[in-house]
């Protein structure tokens, strides 16, 4: 109740007259708190004018909900195939329903006549999504690398040929980049290089890139772009493949509801320069690259030559994972929560089974209800048209690949310093990724604590002579329109922010699926999260002291606390190797029978995380256990009676808010351990 | 005649002087050498190099999951092995070993139920490749 009396009182404060004169007509205050539980939205954000969002009843027509109330039009939310209107039943898609009307009637008043009809049993604001960014770039003066010239991190191994692969630390951290920050962690990096040993991709993997365009004219992108033949190969301004979007050759503009447009750096400031700064402030007005340089993280092409190295983008021979775009920016312009939705829901029809989502809602939202329903203490705030929209990606019956049941979603942990993390990647379902630098330390700028699940290179600017400690990837042109380099797909530029740690998880990930799929392996959504999150790197080791972080919003230098940051940051660092490792199995652990034993784990899950082990009957009675097993400082201690073979479950939880009851929820996971006791073994698993 | 069966004798004898320097090999010698594992106690799949340095390399995959790589040094005496990890921990068990034709069987001197077998084989190259990599967290001081 209090809720809803704070929620009423938000209301008052946000609406205009307008409003007043619609709560002065509304009699009963009884009546008024039925309304506003209906209303949901971001009142204080920016919104869509001359459009609600509507949920309404079963069996309800919905022309009948806008009768007499000055609406001129209502239609479905979301374009539902007919073949996937079961699942998109399940989360109540087919009853959402958007109202235009007058841009000159205030939404608030819309929204509450709207609300009095009982058959509506929700109104949102089409509220505008914010990215997650950075206002930092800073172009990168090509200084080829190679194996016997490098420039910095003396004496790497080049696995391909790109030749800025030796800038890029993110991907291989020998500790020796040049840092202001703290000094140069090798390790520091996303672990990939040996897991390239094992795959480097695979193109049966698409990821939907939820970001503006990403640059299908650049180099080192072109040949790893999702392609839909049918539009490519068909007539322009025609559905050719029926899907019920027009010319979506690479994928769809869902700010526009057009084919994808080009997204230009034309708008970068250059106010530092003068100060004898070489990055540029960007103008988000104008476009950024911010969508060309995610994709780049994740996928762009290696073994060609040309550029960087990717995490997933394959040795060569075409067989890095495939990038689609959801374009949800389109220069200054955001999309709504009904395009934001429909972009999930064109990921699922389309064959994306990774959504890489570098964007949060800038609301302050604390808990999952809230988020989920609506209503907040003192905002009206949440999106469960996105939610619903999220979870029907997610549902195992749109599986979009076989070595996966479900799809997989990664967000940003968000770059305001908060100590939650932005939603949706706060939803206890979805991945949230906060950001460390080349330190091995967090980001200044990053969202930590509930909410956050996982830690990923997300590089920091420091000072124009100490850039490199930013993330390298594919840019877009800041060359003039018209000039020579405006279409030269050449562009590489660095950024910084949980933006740029995103994409690392999300070609972590997408590098399991394709390894998963090279052993004829198949896992659900929840058993491969569970090996992603257990098989992280320890990070808190790091966590004391303080760290010095060059702040972006005041142009200084700031001493930070790290102690805040313990146990904060998610289950550690991702890490690519591990991963595989875990996608191909953890080695039955051996123990002596009438030994207590202390076995060595760290290799196979996080040390440094807290983990519930369980045993069943089956195995307790087969290996004689004495006592229960227990994990301390990364080793097993365990003691059998007899010889024998069970197995034992670890099990976990990441991103619970602790301090508040019903506040943001956990993330669980669980490992299987498989033991086998033997007369003899040592404590170092060796056989001999 | 006598010419003849004089040299056939000598080749004979030469023969068998081959043969008898082959047998003569101790049982250290016959050690050396890549080794592939046919029948273990336990599920998996093992290779061992044992170097004249009196080095090994054991490459092991006991259930799921990728061959992990432990080093240390062994020591033959009469027909009994045993041996150290790198670690510092020894062999949970020595082992007596009896090669023949390419095949080494190991029997536990802790519990001779335990009884393994060997044949000798190259270790593949992406069994040795898969095991160069440090695992991140399982390594100090990263």
């Amino acid at each position: 109740m209090k809720k809803i009396i704070f929620a009423m009182a938000a209301l008052i404060v946000a609406g205009t007259s307008c409003t007043k004169e619609i709560q002065e007509q509304s009699a009963p205050v009884a009546e008024q708190h039925t309304l506003m539980t209906k209303l949901v939205g971001e009142t204080t954000g920016d919104f869509l004018k001359g459009s609600i969002l509507v949920k309404i009843d079963e069996g309800i027509s919905a022309v009948s909900v806008i009768e007499g109330i000055g609406a001129e039009e209502i239609f479905p939310a979301l374009m539902i195939q007919p073949k996937n209107m079961e699942v998109a039943r399940k989360y109540g898609l087919d009853r959402w329903y958007q109202i235009s009307f007058d841009e000159a009637v205030p939404v608030q008043n819309m929204a509450a006549e709207v609300a009095k009809n009982p058959s509506v049993l929700s109104v949102q604001y089409n509220s505008l999504i914010e990215r997650i960014a950075s206002d930092k770039v800073v172009e990168y003066v090509p200084v080829p690398q190679t194996k016997e010239s490098p420039v910095d991190q003396s004496g790497f191994d080049v696995m391909f040929n790109d030749p800025y692969f030796g800038e890029q630390w993110n991907l291989y951290n020998l500790g020796s980049i040049a840092s202001v920050i703290g000094a140069s962690k090798a390790g520091a990096d996303v672990g990939v290089k040996d897991a390239w040993k094992l795959t480097a991709g695979d193109p049966s993997v698409v990821v939907a890139v939820f970001d503006c365009a990403i640059n299908s004219m650049h180099e080192d992108l072109k040949n790893a772009l999702w392609v839909n033949e049918a539009e490519v190969n068909g007539e322009s301004g025609k559905d050719d493949d029926a899907n019920g979007f027009i010319d979506d050759k690479y994928g769809f503009n869902f700010v526009g509801c057009s084919k994808i447009t080009k997204d230009y750096a034309t708008g970068l400031i250059n106010g530092q320069k003068a100060e004898g700064v070489k990055g540029n402030l960007l103008n988000w007005t104008a476009g950024s690259g911010h969508g060309t340089h995610v994709a780049g993280i994740i996928g762009a092409v290696n073994g060609n030559g040309k550029g960087v190295s990717s995490i997933a983008g394959g040795t060569g021979n075409g067989d890095g994972v495939r990038l689609m775009t959801c374009q949800i920016f389109e220069g200054s312009k955001s999309a709504s929560d009904a395009q934001n939705a429909a972009a999930f829901i064109y990921a699922a029809d389309n064959g994306a089974c990774i959504a890489q989502c570098s964007y949060g809602s800038s609301a302050v939202i604390t808990s999952d209800e809230d988020y989920i329903n609506g209503i907040q203490d003192e905002k009206i705030n949440g999106s469960p048209l996105e939610n619903a929209a999220l979870r029907y990606f997610l549902d195992p019956a749109n599986s979009n690949h076989e070595s996966l049941q479900g799809n997989i979603a990664v967000f940003a942990a968000g770059n305001h310093k908060n100590p939650y993390s932005s939603y949706p990647g706060a939803l206890p379902y979805v991945i949230s990724v906060t950001a460390f630098g080349v330190d091995f330390l967090p980001g200044g700028y990053t969202n930590y604590g509930p909410g956050c699940k996982i830690a990923a290179p997300g590089g920091e600017y420091t000072d124009d002579n100490n850039y490199r400690t930013m993330i390298l990837s594919t840019g877009v042109s800041n060359a003039a329109q018209g000039s020579p380099a405006y279409d030269s797909g050449k562009n590489y530029v660095y950024m910084q922010g949980t933006s740029m740690a995103c994409p690392h998880v999300s070609g972590v990930v997408a590098l399991g699926i394709s390894y998963a799929k090279k052993l004829g392996k198949k896992f659900t959504r929840e058993e491969f999260t569970s090996l992603l999150l257990t098989s992280t790197n320890d990070i808190e080791r790091y966590l004391t002291g303080t760290k010095n972080y060059y702040d972006l919003s005041t142009y200084s230098w700031t001493a930070v606390s790290l102690d805040k940051y313990k146990g904060n940051m998610g289950t550690g660092a991702v890490d690519a190797w591990r991963f595989l490792m875990a996608i191909e199995g953890t080695p039955t652990l051996l123990a002596q029978a009438g030994k207590k034993m202390s076995i060595d784990v760290s290799r196979y899950v996080n040390p440094s995380e807290a983990y519930t082990l369980s045993v069943d009957d089956a195995t307790r009675n087969a290996l004689g256990l004495v006592s229960d097993p227990v994990i301390k400082n990364g080793k097993l201690e365990i003691e059998c009676s007899k010889v024998g073979s069970g197995k034992i479950i670890l099990s976990g939880a990441v991103g619970k808010d602790t301090e508040k009851e019903g506040g943001i929820g956990e993330m669980a996971y669980s490992r299987t351990l498989s033991i086998a006791s033997r007369p003899f073994a040592t404590n170092n698993g060796g056989l001999l | 005649m006598k010419k003849i069966l004089y040299i056939l004798c000598a080749l004979l004898v030469i023969a068998g002087c081959g043969k008898s320097g082959e047998e003569k090999k101790t049982l250290t010698e016959q050690l050396y050498g890549e080794w592939h594992s046919t029948s273990l106690t336990v599920s998996g799949d093992v290779y061992i190099n044992f170097t004249e340095a009196k080095t090994f390399e054991l490459y092991q995959k006991i259930g799921e999951g990728a061959y992990r790589l432990y080093r240390g040094t062994w020591n033959v005496e009469e027909d009994l092995l045993a041996g150290k990890y790198n670690d510092g921990e020894a062999w949970a068990s020595a082992y007596r070993i009896k090669i023949e034709d390419n095949k080494m069987t190991m029997t536990s001197m802790n519990d001779a139920s335990e009884v393994t077998i060997y044949t000798a084989a190259m270790i593949p190259e992406d069994v040795i490749r898969a095991c160069e990599v440090v695992v991140k967290s399982a390594e100090a001081g990263f």
